[in-house]
């Protein structure tokens, strides 16, 4: 049973109308990649609270060179209350609905990646056909820093994705379509990009 | 005295004392036993008025950005066929049999196929090439010349040698070499010979030639 006051409680009101929905649903699917970027998507306190508690976090490098380097977390605790969100029958029908499929399972990780950090495209691995978003809790990233999500398919331009704080990028991975984040620069400082990344099936 | 069969092709570019026996001997004992994979830095390679007209060529020459996963820098177009009378000479002294026999010594390729690929790369700032392997399955040697003025490890945009697990896996980096102006790096590519160019820091060009002598 979908539990709408909790998608109440840290959604943008925006997108649980009916005519954003359907614009959602449209742009994503007439994209040349399924994709789609939604600006503002939680609540802002609820962002805030989420960006807070990904701080505290403490964060392990997952190195190898010529695949990814970037920091994760295996402990989940503060982001608990976030997961269960992500979790809940009433954000998998939201997103469902936006995206004409039927979401079973979320799969959330938190990745951040830092100055020399990037993943890279690599032919010998067999990418599972998912859904795939970014909730991007990156604040004041300054564009010229690299660290942006690009989709690429043999078929059409790459799809960049810039950083923006509370934004969502969702993207379908059907055949050929894969993605990278860009290296991020020195020009990023001590900033970092924050992601939760959720593999949907 | 006996003459110095390497000579040929390569007098007027490459300076002479890496020519003899005893430095081509040298050279070879070198490559094979540097890690993580053959490989050596020859220093002070070319003729300076050489590296000074190469350079001069290379400020005429239109470098298009690249941008990839892989990198971020900037590339001439496919220098073999250039009309640029430096570029085209240098081509002839880099497809000669006189370099390529010098090579085969030093490396210890038996058959190099007198294919050479000859392009520019030069990094911005922020320039960065990731890890990779070169590997294809012509492809027998890389090279790299170093044209812009010696950067130190500060000023980023050395090249990184790695490390390769029992699966060839890259692991991590064991041989570091900052640009130096006027050094030839040769190296083996392989499955193993994993390599990136960390990212140039400063804004301080970092010009090079390079790229495969296929067999």
């Amino acid at each position: 049973m979908v539990d709408i006051q909790l998608l109440k409680n840290w959604v943008n009101p925006q997108y649980l109308s009916t005519e954003t929905i359907k614009q959602v649903e449209q742009a994503f699917h007439t994209a040349t990649i399924p994709s789609v970027q939604l600006a503002n998507f939680l609540l802002p306190e609820k962002a805030a609270a989420v960006k807070k508690a990904i701080e505290k976090i403490k964060l392990n490098y997952e190195y190898i060179p010529h695949m990814h380097s970037y920091h994760t977390a295996a402990a989940e605790k503060p982001l608990a209350d976030f997961y269960a969100f992500l979790n809940s029958p009433g954000f998998k029908t939201l997103l469902g609905t936006m995206l004409r499929k039927e979401i079973k399972t979320v799969h959330p990780q938190l990745v951040v990646y830092e100055h020399k950090d990037y993943t890279l495209l690599h032919d010998t691995i067999e990418q599972r056909a998912a859904t795939v978003l970014f909730f991007d809790f990156t604040k004041d990233w300054n564009d010229a820093a690299g660290g942006k999500t690009v989709f690429i398919s043999p078929n059409s331009d790459p799809l960049i994705f810039p950083r923006m704080f509370n934004a969502i990028c969702v993207a379908a991975l059907v055949t050929d379509v894969h993605y990278f984040l860009k290296y991020v620069n020195g020009v990023a400082g001590k900033n970092k990009v924050y992601l939760v990344k959720v593999e949907c099936d | 005295m006996k003459p110095n069969p390497r000579i040929g092709a390569l007098k007027g570019w490459v300076q002479e004392q890496h020519l003899s026996d005893e430095a081509i001997k040298k050279y070879s004992k070198e490559f094979q036993k540097n890690k993580p994979f053959p490989h050596i830095l020859i220093k002070n390679f070319l003729q300076p008025r050489q590296v000074e007209y190469l350079v001069k060529a290379l400020e005429k020459q239109e470098f298009e950005t690249k941008d990839s996963d892989l990198f971020h820098l900037q590339q001439t177009k496919d220098l073999r066929n250039s009309t640029t009378f430096v570029f085209s000479s240098f081509y002839t002294m880099l497809n000669s049999n006189y370099l390529q026999k010098m090579l085969q010594e030093v490396t210890g390729i038996p058959k190099l196929k007198n294919t050479v690929d000859l392009a520019s790369l030069q990094f911005p700032q922020h320039g960065y090439l990731l890890p990779h392997d070169d590997y294809l399955d012509h492809r027998k040697i890389a090279y790299i010349l170093y044209l812009s003025p010696t950067l130190t490890p500060k000023d980023g945009g050395a090249l990184e040698f790695f490390e390769v697990d029992e699966e060839n896996i890259p692991k991590k980096i064991i041989k570091s070499y900052p640009p130096q102006q006027n050094s030839f790096m040769i190296f083996r590519v392989t499955r193993q010979s994993f390599h990136q160019v960390n990212e140039l820091l400063t804004d301080k060009k970092r010009l090079t030639l390079g790229g495969w002598f296929h067999g």
